[in-house]
Order: C-alpha cells, then structure tokens, then sequence
C-alpha cells in the first residue's frame, strides 16, 4: 500500500471507507428487516394458526372430521404452509391439511410447543383448540421458510447490486475530489525533488491553499529560501575554510623552516619543502619512516623525543644528521607535544639547518684560537726582534764607530768584514721576522693616497749607494708623474721598491743600466716596470722566482742574499691590494719586474719636501737633544756617533721619568725616544710630554725595533713622524737629526 | 387436585367410550343415544342464551331414552363457567330449560312444544321433518352417520344465538 501513489491511495480510502459503510448500512438494514420479517412470519403463523384452531374447534366438537379438513384446508392460499395438523386432546390427529401428498404425514408429537417457534428451517406455528373456553385439542401449523430465504436471497442480490453501484460512485467521485488533496502533494513532491535530484534551491511553490497544505506549502518555501540562504553561507564560509586552510597549508608547505609532524611512536606523518631539504630526501623517503634513522645521534634525538612524551618541551638541540654523502650536517631542533585529554596526538618538531652556524662557530672558534696563537706568535716575533736586534745594536753601532776611525788597512779590513757580517745578519733577520709577519698575517697595512714620484725618487736614493759601488745608472723619467697618487701603505710601498731596485742593481752587470717606467694601465691601475740590463733569468727559474729562500742558483755568488726580497715583495704588493710579477712577455737582454698597485684620487697634495742638503744653516747654534735610552750601549753608540757633532749637545736619561724630568730642566731642541724603557713606555712619555703645552711641538725621534703599524699609528696620533729602527744606521740618524734641527729652523726664520 | 385428576382419567376414558361410538361398525341403540347425549352438550357449547346466568337445564321430554347416561355426563361438569342439569318433565317446576329434548317416542304430542316457539328454549327432535315446524334442531343420520338440521328462523325465533361454526356443521333446513 506505501508505494502507491497518493491518488491512489486516496481513492482506495474513500472506496473502502465507503464499501464499509454500504456494507455495513446493508448489514444492519437487512438484519434489522430480516428480524422484523421473521417476527412477521411467526406472527402471522401464529394468528392463523389461532384462526384456524377457533374455526376448527366445532368440527372438533362434534368429531366432524371432513369438516374439520374443510376448515384446514382454507390454509392452502398460504404456499408456504407444508401441513396443518388438528389434534384431539389425546394427541391424536383429528384432521390434517397437507401441501401436496408428497409430504409423508406428521404424526409427531407437539405437545411440547406452546406458541409458535422457527426450528430449523421450519416455522411450527400452534394453538390451542378450544370450545366454550374448554381446551379441546390443538392445532399445529408447519410452514417452511422459503419467503425468508427468498428475501435473503434478494437482499444479497440488491446488496451486490448497491455496493458495486456505490463503489462506481465512490471511485468516479474520489477521483474527481482527490486531486484537492492530491494536487498540491504533487506539487509539494514536484518541488521537492526539483531541490533533491537538481539541487535547485530557488524554487518557490505558488499556491493558493490556506488549509495546513497552505502551511506546508509556505513552510516548505520558508524552509526551502532558508536552506538556499545557509547553503550560500555555507558555501562561502567552505570557501573561506578551503582558502584558509589552503593558506595554512601553504604556509606550512612553504614556511622558510623545517617543519614537521611526527608520531608519538616516532614515525614521521608530514614534512614541509624546507623540512625536506634539510633531510635533502624526497617526501616518499621520509614520511612514513622513523625519525631518529635520520639522526646520526641516535641517543640525542630518542632523548629529545622521550621528553616530548612526558610532556616537555624540547629547545634549541642541535643535533648531526645521517647524511648520504658523509658532509657533515646539524640541526637545530625544536619540539613540543599535540595534547588532547593528557593523550599524546603528534609532536611538532621544528628543524632549522645551523650547519653554516656551526661552521661559523667552529670557524669563529678556530680563529679565537688562532688569534690567541697569532698574539703569542706576535709578541714572540716583537720579543725576538727586539731580542736578536739589541745585541745588533752594539755590534752595528760600535762597527759603525771603528769604521768612522782612521784604523791600520788590516784592523780596517776586519772591521768591515764584521760591518758586512753584521750588516747582513740584519738583513736576514728582518727578512725572517718581516716574512713570518705577513705569513702570520700580523702585518697590517693601512693604504693611504702615497705620490709615487717622490716615494721613487727616495727609493732610487736608497739603493744609490749599492748602485754606485756596482756602477749601475737608474734612469726614471719623472716629469709626467706629478700628482699621480697610489694608494698604498707608504712604508711598504717604499720597502717593495727598494727590494726591487736593489735587486736590479745586484743581479745587473756592471755599469749596467735600470729603467724605472710609470705606466697608467687604467683609470684606477698604475703599473711601476723595472727593467735591468742584466743577464736576465734563465726560463727554469722562472716558476721559482717567488718562493722564499729559492736563490735561483744564486747560493754560491758573491752576490748578497737570504732569497727572502722576492717572496716579501710580492707578499707586500698583494697584502696592498698590488701585484708583482716578472713580465715574462719582456723579450730582454735582461729582466722586467712589474708592480701594480691602485691609484688613489687626491685633489691636492701638500708634500712637504724634504731637502737633506740644507744642514749646513744650523752650523751656528748648539742644539741640546735629550736621549731617553735604558740600553747603555746604545746610549754609548749614539754619544760616539754626535761627539763629533760640535753644535749638538746630547743629555741622556736612562728611564721615561727621568726622561721627562730632564726635558722639563734643560728644554731641549730634541728629543731622541727609545720605545721600550723599564719604567713607562716611550709613548707614555711622548703623551705626557704632548700635554705640556711648552712641549707640543718639541721635535722627538722615536727609536725603536717594534716596527708595528698600531705602535707608529700611536706616535703619529702625537704629531711624531720621524721613527728609526734599531739598530740605528747612524747615517740616518745623523740626517734626520740635521733635518728635523733644520726644519725648525727654517720654520723659526718663517 | 386429586378430583382434577379423576376427572381427566374420566374424560379420557369417556372420549375412548365416543371413538368407539364413532366407530360405524359398531353403531347401535346404546351408541346413537351416547352420541346424541355428547352432541346436547356439545350443543351447550356453540349457542348463545339471553340469559346468562344460572345452570343450563337440559329438558329431557317424556320417555328418557338416554337413561341415566347423559346425567353421568353432565354431572360435576360446567360449560361456560355454568352448572348443567338434566331434568325431566316433572321435575321442570316451572322453570324455563335451555334444552328439550323431543325423543321420537312423543311423536304425538310434538305440537305441545310449540308453545316454546317465542321462548329462548332450543327444541331438538329426532325425526324427520322436526326442524320444519317444530324445533331449531333436528338429529338426522348422513351417510350412517349422526348429523344434525338447524332450522335458522325458529332458532332466530327463540332468540338464542347459534355459533357459525355449528351452524357450518349443520344441515340447514327451512
């Protein structure tokens, strides 16, 4: 019944509510007549029986027997009466009336039936027979029920013929009428399944019921353009969750660090790009597998792990990973737990790959190491050539002094050979400690706009000497090299030239010729060539040329050497920023050097020139100079070199204090400062001497075997340009000591 | 009680005494008095006096050929609530009888009963012609059978109504 239609189900409710009624209508109706038909059937048996007993009670009376049949017989315009039967009061049959003569005779006994009564399907109707109010027999009346049948029979008839005419009806009607019911539950499905099968949430169903179809209908609309209204909300707030959770996707995907997820058992759910690349392994190599198997500290990260699941959380743990290739890799890690009810869902581990700040560190560490070694290594390096250079003092000094006295050939000749012994035992101890101070980059140089034509011209004047004794002419053309500037550290510079130079001069022939050439090679390049005239260097050597202490077969030569000038040279140019190389495109006789260094932009140059041939104006007037020295061979050395000075006159103090007291008494014109004193350091005493505004410009030489580059910057700080390197070349001290007396003069002129 | 029961066992007995008087065959003197006596009675039964109360006096005129047969019927007997008395002639007394009875051994004197012709008396003969002139009814024999004439106008005369179901019985005469 539930999966027919509603038309159909309700035209079968109205048929069979109605077929019930007719039926049941038809049941009683016919019941109710069948009972009232019946009691008429026994009434009426009943009052003919009655009759029939008055009028048969005389023939009764006088046994009129024929009579009495006469009487009975009257009965016959019933049909339905089968026998009528007179009995006397003996129960005898007096007379009887049979409907036709197949009916055998009834000869029972019915004395026990008052009244009349339906048995079986026979009415027996009796009375009494009486005369004069004297019961005289009885009459019995026996009828069959034909009648009642027939009418049941007909009723049946009549009752089929009435209910299939009310069920014809009753269809035609409900199916005229369901359409009021049924029509707007089509509409209502209609509209339904328009929003189940097409999603179509804008329908709207136009009706015009105002019954409770009316209230389904418009409560279906409201129900349906409130779905519509959440569904549209809950489309975009979807959306909005998609992009969302897209965005949180991407931002782990793509966060700029490792992020991962891992399993409270340790098994790896999810990595970000990040996370991958520093495991380096795809994700199909990574997630799914255990964590710790890509630790190469096993013991670590299972720890780490471990606290993470009694709920602690883990901080900056920096830990090696298992690379493939064996390069070493750390991590830094970072964990906490995901709780939900004190269960332990995933840990978040956050991995950042500090293998480049481990390398810093550990680089950071090695040169905190080495910069510990550097210091130990520089105040050795500042101890030895303090150490090795004092005892070089005494010999160069008192050389120099039996040098400058008119000695027999023979003690002349020795002196010199202890003057070149000692001479060149200098030279290799620079050499060394010049050479391990760039090797161990204690060296500092500091570049500064350095003209280079003066800078050439000096070094030119320093090896004169060398290249008279060998007769070797320089030639420098130096007229289109006004106010072009290198930058580079002056001292150096002038060193590496030297170097160069001297070399040109020893390895030259003799009477042979340099050529000194300046050449801009571009707008911020200037290349210095050196080309001697020499027997030039054979193309095996060349490869060699820079490696220390290599002499290039030079070793049994009468020419000086430590095979150290090359290698320092080269090292210096580059240490400024320059090149030094042998120009192997050269094609000779003889050899080229090329230096290159960059060239400084200078606006205006203000050079104070130096004129050492000026002495000769400061003949008439004694200048005092006080000498602070400790070492008394020194002091005795330069006693001996300015003895036969006439117009200076030396004070010596042998510690800064008495130093500083001295210079207070006598105002001297000079001051000659040896660096390391036992008491104060020499730049203590140029301090105090500087805040003394009597003294700020008192000219001091500072003496001193710490050639540093922080120690000259300190005394420079002072306004003190003039620094001698012990041993002292008494020479030199003597024409700085004229030059700077000659300075001042020629200032105090002004 | 016992009496009521006497009684029925006694009518049972005088109804078997009627069927065999009934019986053709065995018809004879005693029989067609027997007859006629039960038929009186019987008679008492279907008519109608103007008088409503006291015993019904049957009338027994001259010599009585019932003996005492029909007093044995009647005796203790009612009919309508009403005592039935048998008399004769003598006995009569000057009261008025609901029956006489005329046997045929009075033939000569059939005119003495004339004088009831006004009087709701039923007169009942036995011999032919009787209801023509003399009574209401008149005892015959049908087909060796008992029957009886009712004469309609002297019975109207008398003023005793008889019962149509008697008169249906009877032969009808003028």
């Amino acid at each position: 019944m539930k999966r027919f239609s509603i038309r159909f189900q309700i035209v079968m409710i109205v048929v069979v509510a109605t077929m019930m009624a007719v039926l049941c209508s038809m049941f009683f109706f016919s019941s109710y007549d069948l009972s009232q038909f019946r009691a008429k059937l026994v009434r009426n048996a009943s009052s003919e029986s009655t009759f029939l007993a008055q009028n048969s009670s005389a023939a009764l009376s006088f046994s009129d027997s024929k009579a009495a049949t006469d009487v009975l017989s009257a009965i016959r315009i019933r049909p339905e009466v089968q026998t009528a039967t007179l009995y006397d009061n003996n129960g005898a049959v007096f007379a009887q009336y049979r409907k036709n003569h197949t009916i055998s005779a009834i000869s029972s006994n019915f004395s026990a039936i008052e009244g009349s009564t339906i048995v079986g399907d026979e009415l027996i109707a009796t009375a009494p027979v009486a005369a004069a109010g004297e019961k005289i027999g009885k009459l019995v009346i026996i009828s069959d029920l034909k009648e009642l049948t027939d009418r049941k029979s007909r009723y049946l008839v009549i009752g089929a013929i009435v209910t299939l005419f009310a069920l014809g009806i009753a269809i035609f009607i409900a199916s005229l009428l369901q359409r009021i019911v049924s029509a707007p539950i089509v509409k209502l499905s209609k509209a339904m399944k328009d929003v189940s099968v097409n999603g179509d949430y804008g329908v709207n169903i136009v009706h015009k019921e105002v019954n409770e179809m009316g209230t389904l209908m418009t409560g279906f609309n409201r129900m349906i353009s409130e779905i519509h209204i959440r569904d549209n909300e809950l489309r975009s707030a979807n959306v909005e969750l998609e992009l969302s959770q897209g965005q949180l996707a991407e931002f782990f995907d793509n966060a700029p660090f490792g992020l991962n997820r891992i399993s409270p058992e340790g098994i790896v759910i999810e990595a970000n790009h990040v996370c991958l690349d520093i495991f380096g392994l795809p994700s199909d190599q990574f997630v799914g597998l255990p964590y710790a198997s890509f630790f190469g500290n096993h013991e670590g990260i299972q720890a780490a792990l471990s606290l993470v699941s009694v709920g602690q959380s883990v901080d900056n743990i920096d830990l090696p990973l298992k690379t493939s290739d064996g390069t070493e890799k750390i991590v830094r890690l970072n964990a906490n737990g995901h709780w939900v009810d004190s269960h332990l869902v995933h840990i978040r581990c956050f991995v950042q790959d500090i293998t480049a700040l481990h390398q810093i560190e550990v680089a950071r560490l090695d040169q905190e190491r080495a910069e510990r070694a550097n210091l130990a290594k520089s105040a050795f390096l500042s101890r030895m050539s303090h150490e090795l250079r004092t005892p070089m003092n005494a010999i160069l000094g008192f050389g120099q002094l039996l040098e400058m006295q008119t000695l027999p050939e023979l003690q002349q000749e020795w002196v010199d050979q202890i003057m070149k012994g000692g001479r060149h035992l200098l030279s290799l101890i620079n050499d060394v400690l010049n050479i391990s101070k760039i090797e161990s980059g204690i060296m500092s140089i500091s570049t500064e706009p350095v003209e280079l034509r003066p800078i050439i011209e000096d070094a030119i004047k320093m090896v004169m000497p060398l290249a008279s004794q060998r007769n070797v002419t320089f030639s420098f053309d130096s007229s289109s090299l006004t106010g072009l500037h290198a930058m580079a550290d002056l001292q150096k510079l002038s060193q590496v030239l030297i170097n160069v130079f001297s070399n040109a001069v020893k390895y030259n022939v003799i009477g042979g010729s340099v050529l000194v050439e300046v050449c801009e090679e571009s707008i911020d390049r200037v290349s210095i060539s050196i080309t001697d005239s020499g027997n030039g260097i054979a193309p095996e050597f060349i490869p060699r040329l820079f490696t220390p202490f290599d002499r290039l077969g030079a070793e049994g030569s009468e020419t000086e050497g430590t095979g150290l000038g090359l290698s320092h040279s080269k090292c210096l140019a580059e240490a400024m920023g320059g090149c030094l190389y042998y120009d192997s495109t050269f094609s000779g006789p003889g050899s080229r050097f090329i230096l290159e260094t960059a060239i400084a932009e200078v606006n205006c140059s203000e050079h104070i020139l130096f004129d050492s041939s000026n002495g000769d104006n400061v003949g008439n007037r004694t200048s005092r100079i006080v000498l602070i020295e400790d070492n008394s061979s020194n002091q005795r050395v330069i006693e001996f070199a300015l003895a036969d000075h006439l117009n200076l006159e030396l004070f010596v103090a042998k510690t800064g204090l008495g130093g500083l007291d001295l210079i207070e008494h006598l105002r001297p014109d000079m001051v000659l400062l040896d660096h390391h004193l036992p008491d104060i350091e020499g730049l203590e005493v140029a301090k105090i001497l500087r805040q003394n505004s009597s003294f700020k410009t008192l000219p001091i030489i500072v003496l001193t075997a710490d050639q540093s580059v922080a120690t000259r910057r300190n005394y420079s700080n002072l306004d003190i340009q003039t620094f001698l390197a012990k041993p002292v070349d008494l020479n030199v001290l003597l024409s700085s000591i004229d030059e700077t007396l000659g300075r001042i003069d020629r200032s105090l002129a002004a | 009680m016992k009496s009521h029961l006497f009684n029925c066992l006694f009518r049972f007995g005088l109804a078997i005494a009627i069927c065999g008087v009934f019986s053709i065959e065995a018809f004879g003197q005693q029989n067609e008095y027997s007859v006629k006596a039960a038929f009186l009675v019987n008679f008492l039964k279907f008519m109608e006096w103007p008088d409503k109360s006291g015993p019904y006096i049957i009338e027994v005129a001259g010599k009585n050929p019932f003996g005492t047969y029909l007093e044995g019927l009647v005796k203790n007997s009612t009919i309508n609530g009403r005592k039935v008395i048998v008399v004769s002639e003598k006995q009569l007394n000057g009261l008025v009888p609901s029956i006489i009875f005329v046997p045929s051994s009075e033939q000569e004197r059939y005119s003495d009963f004339l004088q009831y012709r006004s009087k709701p008396v039923i007169v009942i003969g036995e011999s032919t012609g009787f209801a023509k002139k003399f009574g209401a009814i008149n005892f015959i024999v049908d087909h060796e059978r008992i029957a009886f004439e009712i004469n309609p106008k002297l019975s109207k005369a008398s003023g005793v109504k008889i019962s149509s179901r008697l008169m249906q019985l009877a032969k009808i005469v003028n």
